[in-house]
């Protein structure tokens, strides 16, 4: 049947656009926001073969003034153009003559116009291979197989531009690591939060979206740029000169699609919860979102809270565009959620789960798949979009951000060492004892900062609080915007006796440690405390470390910005031997200070995964939306699965069996509230 | 400057320190932070969503008698996080909860790790050259 009706639209759409109408001087009829439509009162039918040569029964309305055939297939059927009486209105017509039982097919005469190509300089540069894929090459890339691949293996956005480019009308939340709503490519064209509600609460903020996982209104990402990222490939403003399109980013003034910002990854670290999850959902339904794109998920099992969540967005008429995973694995078999939605009865027809196709509309090597499961599949590597524009301003990787001034162990050995860095991991900056402390910086090489204790019986010292002071900024933070501490770490430390702690100095004064409660290492990560959370040794001049975890944390520093800015790390001993495990130490590495960038035009990466394929079917659904604006999540689900070009690549691997096609989606025929239109 | 600042500041103040963490007045070692916990729920939280209809006094009743603390809104009514003790079983509490007619849903708080780049890595900041 899906077949039946991809075949139907396609005549119907493909002798609208070969026979060339409408002719010169005809005036389109506009859909609010989304571009040229149709020719007014006309309508294009083609009638079965038994019903040709003679007047159809819809033909004797009085709606209809004139029907003259034009055209016949090699199969006999016969195209008519239907001329409406003045007042008609063309989408009731089309749906009656659809309900004529001697009607295969009936649409709009939509307009075509000149095809423009987007002045967006990374669009032009051919960056944009999943938008419009010529088989160029991308450079720099991050996936190497099929690149190039082969022209048209692309979402053919160009053609799908034609009919519509995204409507401000349109709402798509992005529920990710949050959106970097100052970036240039972005800022046009974010959501509106000032009349936000939440719970049935006034909830009015100025940051576009909120920020669940943290608490807090702004969803900035001082953390991550994948949202950023997926943003961009949704709704970026297109034509405007700068960066990249967003498929669904408009035609020039005023972006396209709005974009809701709702962050469910916490900046400091770790992953989102179901909780914040379902609050997201419920916040984009509540605010009038159309399109929720999720570029997340985890295997196990389903959440029912979540379900119920989901099951009420499907029911206000949201679509849901959810990655399918990158582990290569079949979600028919191993079930990921939010992903799996796309299959559950009572969820399935607002959800659309997505795989990631590459250059050649091969299945990219990492991703899910799952026949029933996971619904179709879109570009989903060397995705080119926007990222948080973040300026460094002290790396521990980069010596040109790195002007050398750390104060190893200023406590107690200032003046042996104060400015001199360990020879090598094993040279000692104790402070006492058996402890030692310092940095490690061969020439061209990282930094490294280490907290190490000897292993011998009974060798912890109390309360010490050596330091390492992390300073020389190389550029005065005052008044920086977004100010941040990121840092990776690895431990091996008693649980509740001994702990990394981390405060911000100002030359005179300790103004506050980063965030009060979230300091200590052990604190922050209690549920490593159990051995049998070891996961990962390390080596240390010739000792192995048992290493609880590993992890990256951010901290936000901009309360505290000023030209004398330090940040140090301290590490707290006990006095005496807690556990059978008498080592102790911990290192930290990626150590930047970073702040909002006053330049974004290095704020654009390559990325993968099914995480980029996603937001490409959501602005595909967003066209769609903004060209229908009647549609339903159900018949935007409708619209992207019977419009997929059928790939051999994805052949048993996807539900709908194919690639999304942006032009095809565009022009999918089919009336709103989910009926389809085919015999 | 705080109290426990000043304490981290200055060896001698050690005492002072371990002495606020014990009394609670500055985050300690085994202050939880469960958020961050690398399990696959969080610790001592639960997700409920109670049958329409439930009267708030009847959900209070519920939380006094399980020993639960009303959390964070879920932004649909009766839906909300439930919080407790953290060495205390997520598992049990979602059972007990699920026996009760009042309760529709009841869940661990799961967590979804933040996307991984497949192969261990994403491009750098890039432009047309």
């Amino acid at each position: 049947m899906d077949a039946l009706r991809r075949t139907l639209t396609a005549l119907v759409t493909v002798a609208a656009l070969a026979l060339g109408w409408p002719g010169p001087g005809a005036q389109a009829q506009r859909t609010p926001g989304a571009g040229p439509a149709w020719v007014p009162g006309e309508v294009l039918v083609l009638v079965a073969p038994s019903g040709s040569n003679r007047t159809l029964a819809v033909e004797s309305l009085p709606m209809v003034t004139q029907s003259r055939p034009f055209a016949r297939s090699r199969r006999g059927a016969e195209y008519r153009r239907v001329q409406l009486a003045p007042g008609t209105d063309v989408q009731q017509a089309v749906e009656a003559f659809r309900d004529d039982p001697g009607v295969s097919a009936a649409a709009p005469n939509y307009l075509n116009h000149f095809r423009a190509t987007p002045n967006d300089p990374h669009y032009g540069a051919g960056l944009m291979w999943g938008l419009y894929n010529t088989g160029q090459t991308i450079p720099d890339a991050v996936y190497e197989t099929n690149n190039p691949g082969s022209a048209g293996s692309d979402v053919a956005a160009p053609a799908a531009w034609d009919l519509a480019t995204g409507s401000p009308e349109v709402v798509v939340a992005v529920i990710d690591t949050g959106v970097d709503y100052r970036h240039p490519d972005l800022a046009g064209a974010m959501w509106d939060a000032s009349a936000a509600t939440f719970g049935g609460t006034s909830a009015p903020s100025p940051y576009h979206g909120y920020d669940f996982a943290d608490g807090e209104p702004d969803p900035y990402p001082l953390a991550d740029a994948h949202g950023t990222h997926v943003a961009g490939t949704l709704g970026a403003c297109r034509n405007d000169g700068t960066g990249v399109p967003g498929i669904a980013g408009g035609a020039g003034a005023g972006c396209g699609v709005r974009l809701m910002a709702l962050k469910v990854f916490p900046d400091r670290g770790g992953g989102a919860t179901d909780a914040d999850l379902i609050a997201a959902i419920n916040y984009a339904r509540e605010n009038g979102a159309h399109i929720a794109n999720l570029s997340l998920g985890r295997p196990g099992d389903e959440n029912t809270v979540l379900t119920a969540a989901v099951e009420d967005a499907v029911a206000a008429g949201m679509l849901l565009v959810v990655a399918a995973g990158n582990a290569a694995t079949d979600n028919d078999a191993v079930p990921q959620w939010p992903a799996n939605y796309a299959a559950l009865p009572s969820t399935a027809a607002g959800v659309l789960s997505v795989a990631a196709t590459d250059q050649a509309d091969a299945l990219a090597n990492f991703s899910n798949y799952g026949a029933t499961t996971v619904t179709l599949g879109a570009p989903g590597v060397n995705i080119q979009s926007t990222i948080a524009g973040r300026e460094v301003l002290l790396s521990s990787n980069d010596a040109s951000k790195d002007d050398g001034t750390y104060n190893g162990c200023e406590t107690d050995i200032a003046t042996g060492f104060a400015g001199t860095p360990f020879a090598q991991p094993g040279d000692d900056c104790r402070q006492s004892g058996l402890h030692r402390w310092g940095w490690y910086k061969p020439p061209g090489q990282p930094l490294e900062i280490w907290g190490d204790l000897f292993a011998a019986a009974g060798s912890y010292e109390n309360g010490i609080y050596s330091e390492i002071v992390f300073s020389g900024l190389s550029a005065d933070p005052s008044g920086a915007a977004y100010l941040a501490l990121h840092y990776t770490t690895a431990w091996d430390t008693e649980c509740a006796y001994d702990g990394v702690w981390v405060d911000v100095y100002n030359g005179s004064a300790y103004l506050a440690t980063v965030q009060a409660g979230e300091l200590n290492i052990n604190e922050t990560l209690s549920g490593l405390c159990d051995q049998s959370g070891l996961t990962y040794p390390f080596s240390h001049t010739g000792r192995t470390y048992p290493v609880f975890g590993i992890v990256t944390l951010t901290r936000d520093l901009t309360p505290y910005a000023s030209a004398d800015l330090n940040v140090h790390f301290w590490f707290w001993t006990d006095t005496t031997v807690n556990s059978s495990s008498v080592t102790g130490g911990f290192r930290m590495w990626d150590v930047d200070i970073t702040r909002e960038a006053s330049d974004f035009t290095a704020a654009y990466a390559l990325f993968k995964g099914t995480s980029m394929a996603a937001p490409l079917v959501a602005g595909i659904a967003a066209l769609v939306k903004s060209r229908n604006p009647a549609y339903t999540g159900a018949d935007l689900r409708e619209a992207l699965v019977n419009s997929v070009d059928p790939v051999g690549g994805l052949d048993g691997l996807v539900s709908a069996g194919g690639r999304a096609n942006a032009s095809s989606a565009v022009r999918y025929i089919q009336p709103p509230g989910g009926v389809i239109a085919s015999r | 400057m705080s109290t426990c600042a000043r304490a981290q500041r200055w060896p001698t103040c050690a005492l002072l320190l371990a002495a606020a963490i014990i009394g609670g007045g500055c985050p300690g070692p085994a202050t939880a932070d469960a958020r961050l916990a690398l399990d696959d729920h969080v610790r001592g939280e639960a997700l409920v969503q109670f049958k329409p209809g439930t009267s708030p006094e009847r959900v209070q009743a519920i939380l006094e008698e399980l020993g639960l603390a009303r959390g964070r809104s879920l932004g649909t009514p009766l839906a909300f996080v439930v919080t407790f003790a953290a060495d205390r079983s997520v598992a049990e509490v979602v059972v007990q909860l699920r026996a009760l007619l009042e309760v529709e849903h009841a869940e661990p708080n799961r967590i979804t790790p933040l996307p991984a780049p497949p192969g261990g890595r994403q491009g750098r900041p890039a432009g047309p050259r």
